[in-house]
């Protein structure tokens, strides 16, 4: 991993079009500020997790037989 | 070629009906192939199956169905990756958790799989904008709704 130092409005450049600067720090919470084009994907890696979770929990999911199925999402009244 | 899949038993995949996910799914980056396989006795629901680990499928469905109002942004740079020129090419679903009591059921609306399916490109993008939660309740919601 590339590990660089940085003080507060300094920032970073990934690529052509990513610049990631550090606003602030406040104790153990820095704030970021992330300049990139619209279509790059920026997301807080604890929300891929939790998706590859469900994921994980989806592969055991079992479809009911019990019950008929092709009106299982018709609304109740 | 024929598959041994735990869910629907041994199954026989044309080749040409394989979907490449370049990616991988989250949690499953090691998986690229799949396959989607819709049994009408499972209909609304379609499996998702890969057919690199016969172990490995995803119950989804058509969000549409039970979210009408449903419209997630997709970036650009989506519909270029997986070569979608047209609306019509593209499929949406969302991946379903059934836990044992089915009337618990989950969509994931966060992160939708989209299909190109002329091309046989296939992606699970994770939203970064709207706000859709990644375990919505499908049946709390349809309840108290008038029908």
């Amino acid at each position: 991993m590339l590990v660089l130092t940085r003080k507060k409005d300094e920032s970073i450049m990934i690529g052509n079009g990513v610049e990631v600067v550090v606003l602030g720090i406040d104790g153990d919470r820095v704030r970021i500020g992330i300049e990139a084009p619209k279509d790059v994907t920026i997301l807080r890696k604890e929300v891929y997790l939790d998706v590859a979770d469900t994921n994980k929990q989806a592969i055991s999911s079992t479809i009911p037989t019990n019950i008929t199925l092709d009106k299982i999402f018709l609304k109740k009244d | 070629m024929t598959i041994k899949t735990s869910r629907l038993g041994t199954i026989e995949i044309e080749t040409e009906r394989i979907i490449h996910f370049k990616e991988g799914i989250p949690g499953f980056e090691h998986l690229t192939k799949y396959v989607l396989l819709s049994p009408p006795e499972l209909s609304p629901f379609h499996v998702l199956q890969s057919i690199e680990d016969g172990d490995i499928s995803f119950i989804v469905s058509n969000p549409f169905i039970f979210k009408e109002d449903y419209a997630p942004y997709i970036n650009k740079s989506v519909f270029e990756e997986l070569e979608i020129e047209e609306d019509s090419q593209a499929v949406l679903f969302t991946i379903i958790v059934i836990p044992d009591d089915y009337t618990k059921m989950t969509a994931n609306l966060m992160a939708p799989i989209i299909i190109n399916s002329e091309k046989r490109l296939g992606k699970q993008i994770i939203l970064d904008k709207g706000d859709y939660p990644i375990r919505y309740p499908i049946f709390q919601n349809l309840d108290g709704k008038v029908g």
